[in-house]
């Protein structure tokens, strides 16, 4: 019996093996345990290796299992492409024709070929479903919970694709013998009210939440999962999903929607943001307000399409040309996409600038089970002035005054007596556009007024401690290394310190925070350490240690608690 | 009222100003309020026009003034959208847009001032430039053929297609009436002389040579062969309309209201949808 076991279905692309993954771990979830779910695939639809990997546990967890307990291989070369990952004294499920024995493995051999080949055009996707029925058996789960959660997923489709799935599950299950070593502690069942959420939908969520009514997007992995979950709630939700013919459309439709005065956002990844940037430079001049969410993976280029990176950072701080206001930040799990999404809108709203939300795609896709979020929130507009006799008694209204904050009224279309002019040249009080020195200092000036105002808000939120061991060591990263560092500090003596807002760069706070510890470790999943290096440019801190990962994979809570032993 | 403090700065006899006239005469006769009014527009000379009509207006980078004016339609469809620009802004940098936002059949209206030259950066060869013309950076005459946007406009499930001249405000006005009338997506691809950097394409030229068609064809093949039509004889008017659902007559979440309206509802059904 087990307090926490790792699984992991893994196959060539085709297989079902990222819906089986996630049925199977809304399984677990609803038998009370605590799930975090990672996947990895190519890029390509059919063939290459698609793996899901489950950690279920008994205790609150927040990142994968470096080692696999129990395997599925739905076909030869899923064997000898993970077996490294096997732990020792684990199971491999795998098809009786398998002539492979791996060291230190027991092979549970199935006849998934021979099981599935009167499924035609199915047989491959009924190949993890007997794989799932096999898997459940070892575990020791009860058939028939297995049952009725493929009857609720299957809810309007054909009946035979029900009973065909029932069938193959109920085979593999009927398949293997009874095996006691890999069943998981009983937990008490999820009365919990946990929910499995990924970064993409906690930020979706989010920013349905917050009023964001219109997305934006063309599709870009990791952040097409956001425009999935948009489509399907449109009509329930009132949302409208544009695809656009390309990214610099996507973000210039939100931004006339933003001018509208509906909160938009778009979604995309490094390549589609390098299009996005001259209009991201827009919202800088015409000062409206937008959410823009940077999925990061490898780059440069496409680079690896499918896998995960965080070497955006410098490229996010500096998107779009010249210098104007604008607000990074980083959330490092589904709890902060949640969070820093909420606060991401009202902040763009309010000081009329783009936001741009940095992910990647192991956040974007990773599920964690966690507690419902809070859904109290107040949205804050910003300055909008909507009545009309107010503005009547205005001369002329002057969308870009030039206020001590820096931030000036705006009036939306529809608005009697309210017209302006928003604009991307350099413009005066009233929007026109002008050349004069004087004129053109006063405007950026003013812009850089409101960049002052945001810092001063955003004092307290840049970073956030975690550890209740006393240590002199501190561990600081951004982002998605988070629920990882988190779980290390169970086995190593340090601190770790979380920079949550990338820009502007909370200096004060971290110098503060971080300035009483005699080492720095600095973990980054990327080649030059831009974190470190922003750390450098607007603090005196001396950095230890850099600890880097950029072979496209996230860092193995393993090589996080090494790096950190080491340091 | 749809005046400015302000004057427009183009060169004395550009064919803007006559666009420019027509735009306002055609806006007040259909009695539509300013407020509900939103000029979106790119860059170059025809690009600064809302800066010159008190109305809403959205002037952004080059070649992205349709999907501004469609970001402003789909969060409010209850206003009048109309986007401006050139034929560099619409068919060179933004060719991408023009092209699927005819097939969208949004209900933007798209004005394109086509003097068939880049005048703001002084006199090189645009994609609606005849072939073989010479301009600074074409010395031995350009070498790519000329865009036919209405043509293109068909052939890409556009609405409305029509052309009108400059130098034909009446006319002009009218056309302009019709398309922002329709519903759906409405191109006119306005003749414009320039008059600083343009000397072939001048008023005489296109005086001698644009006559009028009396009616559209609501035929595709049939549009497409008057639209075909381009040299000694370049027709003017209405050249294409059929009636079709607009985009945004489409979209589930606009049928009750405008989307600046909706109300959020139902976060909890959200989470409950993950346990």
């Amino acid at each position: 019996m087990k307090d926490e076991l790792v699984w992991q279905l893994s196959g060539e692309a085709g297989y079902g093996v990222l819906s089986s993954g996630e049925m199977f771990s809304k399984l677990l979830k609803n038998l009370g345990y605590y799930i975090f779910t990672s996947t990895e695939y190519p890029s390509q639809i059919r063939g290459g290796n698609n793996s899901f990997t489950i950690r279920a546990s008994k205790e609150k967890i927040t990142c994968p299992g470096d080692k696999i307990d129990l395997f599925i291989a739905l076909d030869n070369d899923s064997i000898k492409m993970h077996k490294l990952s096997l732990k020792k004294g684990s199971a491999i499920i795998c098809d009786s024709s398998a002539k492979v024995n791996v060291k230190n493995s027991l092979m549970i051999r199935v006849p998934l070929n021979e099981l599935t080949s009167k499924y035609g055009d199915y047989k491959k996707v009924m190949m993890a479903t007997v794989g799932l029925g096999a898997s459940t058996k070892v575990l020791g789960i009860e058939k028939n919970i297995v049952i009725k959660l493929i009857r609720e997923r299957f809810r309007g489709k054909n009946p035979k694709i029900i009973d065909d799935n029932i069938e193959a599950f109920s085979q593999g299950y009927d398949a293997v013998n009874n095996e006691t070593k890999f069943r998981l502690k009983a937990v008490k069942s999820n009365d919990k009210g946990l929910m499995l959420i990924n970064g993409n939908e906690a930020l979706s969520i989010a920013s349905i939440l917050a009023g964001c009514k219109l997305l934006s997007c063309y599709p870009m992995t990791p952040s097409t999962g956001i425009m999935d979950y948009y489509s399907k709630h449109q009509e329930s939700h009132n949302l409208v999903m544009h695809q656009a013919e390309d990214e610099i459309s996507a973000i210039n439709v939100a931004l006339g929607a933003s001018y509208s005065g509906v909160r938009s956002m778009t979604a995309t990844s490094g390549g589609g943001f390098a299009l996005m940037n001259e209009s991201i430079s827009l919202a800088g001049s015409a000062e409206l307000p937008i959410v823009v969410v940077l999925g990061q993976r490898p780059a440069p280029a496409t680079g690896l399409p499918t896998r995960t990176e965080q070497g955006d950072l410098r490229y996010a701080i500096h998107a779009g040309h010249g210098d104007f206001p604008k607000l990074v930040i980083a959330p490092g799990d589904a709890g902060d996409c949640y969070e820093l999404t909420l606060d991401a809108f009202n902040y763009a709203d309010k000081y009329q600038l783009p936001a741009i939300i940095l992910t990647d795609k192991y956040l974007a896709v990773s599920s964690e089970s966690v507690p419902e979020f809070k859904s109290n929130y107040s949205v804050d507009r910003g300055l909008i002035e909507k009545n009309p006799k107010k503005l009547e008694l205005l001369e002329k209204f002057k969308r870009y005054a030039l206020t001590k904050s820096g931030i000036s009224p705006r009036t939306l279309p529809g608005t009697a007596n309210g017209m302006q002019c928003s604009i991307g040249d350099e413009h005066d009080e009233e929007g026109y556009i002008i050349e004069e020195a004087i004129d053109r200092k006063k405007m950026m000036d003013k812009r850089l007024r409101k960049f002052e105002s945001m810092k001063k808000e955003l004092k307290g939120k840049g970073v956030k401690i975690f550890g209740i061991k006393e240590s002199k060591n501190l561990i600081i990263s951004f982002g998605s290394t988070k629920g990882i560092i988190l779980e290390a500090l169970k086995e190593v003596k340090a601190k770790f310190l979380q920079v949550r807002i990338m820009h502007p760069f909370p200096s004060e706070e971290l110098t503060k925070k971080a300035g009483k510890y005699d080492k720095l470790i600095v973990i980054e999943n990327n080649q030059s350490g831009q974190l470190s290096s922003l750390i450098d440019e607007h603090t005196h801190l001396k950095i230890s240690k850099k600890l880097l990962k950029y072979d496209g994979r996230q860092f193995k809570l393993s090589e996080i608690i090494k790096g950190v032993r080491n340091a | 009222m749809l005046e400015t403090k302000g004057k427009p700065n183009w060169c004395p006899g550009c064919g803007n100003y006559g666009i420019w006239g027509a735009l306002k005469l055609a806006l007040k006769e259909l009695e539509l309020s300013p407020k509900n009014i939103v000029l979106t527009s790119g860059i170059g000379c025809s690009s600064k026009i809302p800066h010159w009509i008190r109305t809403y207006c959205l002037n952004g980078l080059h070649g992205r003034a349709l999907p501004l004016a469609e970001g402003v339609k789909i969060a409010n469809h209850e206003l009048t959208v109309i986007a401006c620009g050139g034929d560099g802004d619409g068919y060179a940098e933004g060719m991408n847009h023009f092209i699927h936002y005819c097939r969208s059949n949004i209900n933007v209206k798209y004005f394109v001032h086509d003097n068939q030259i880049y005048a703001l950066t002084k006199g090189q060869p645009s994609p609606t430039s005849d072939e073989g013309v010479i301009t600074k950076t074409t010395p031995y005459g350009t070498i790519e053929k000329a865009i036919n946007p209405v043509l293109l406009a068909i052939a890409s499930g556009a609405t409305f297609v029509a052309r009108g001249f400059a130098g034909d405000i009446a006319h002009l006005k009218e056309l302009m009436k019709k398309a922002i009338k329709h519903k759906g997506a409405a191109i006119i691809d306005i003749l414009q002389p320039c008059v600083s950097f343009n000397n072939v394409n001048t008023y005489k030229w296109y005086q001698d040579r644009v006559y009028k068609l009396e009616k559209p064809l609501s035929l595709r093949m049939e549009a497409m062969k008057v639209a075909e039509q381009w040299g000694e004889k370049i027709p003017i008017g209405v050249i294409y309309e059929t009636i079709e659902p607009a985009y945004e007559e489409r979209i589930p979440a606009l049928k009750k209201s405008a989307l600046t309206k909706s109300k959020i509802n139902n976060i909890k059904g959200l989470f409950d949808e993950l346990k």
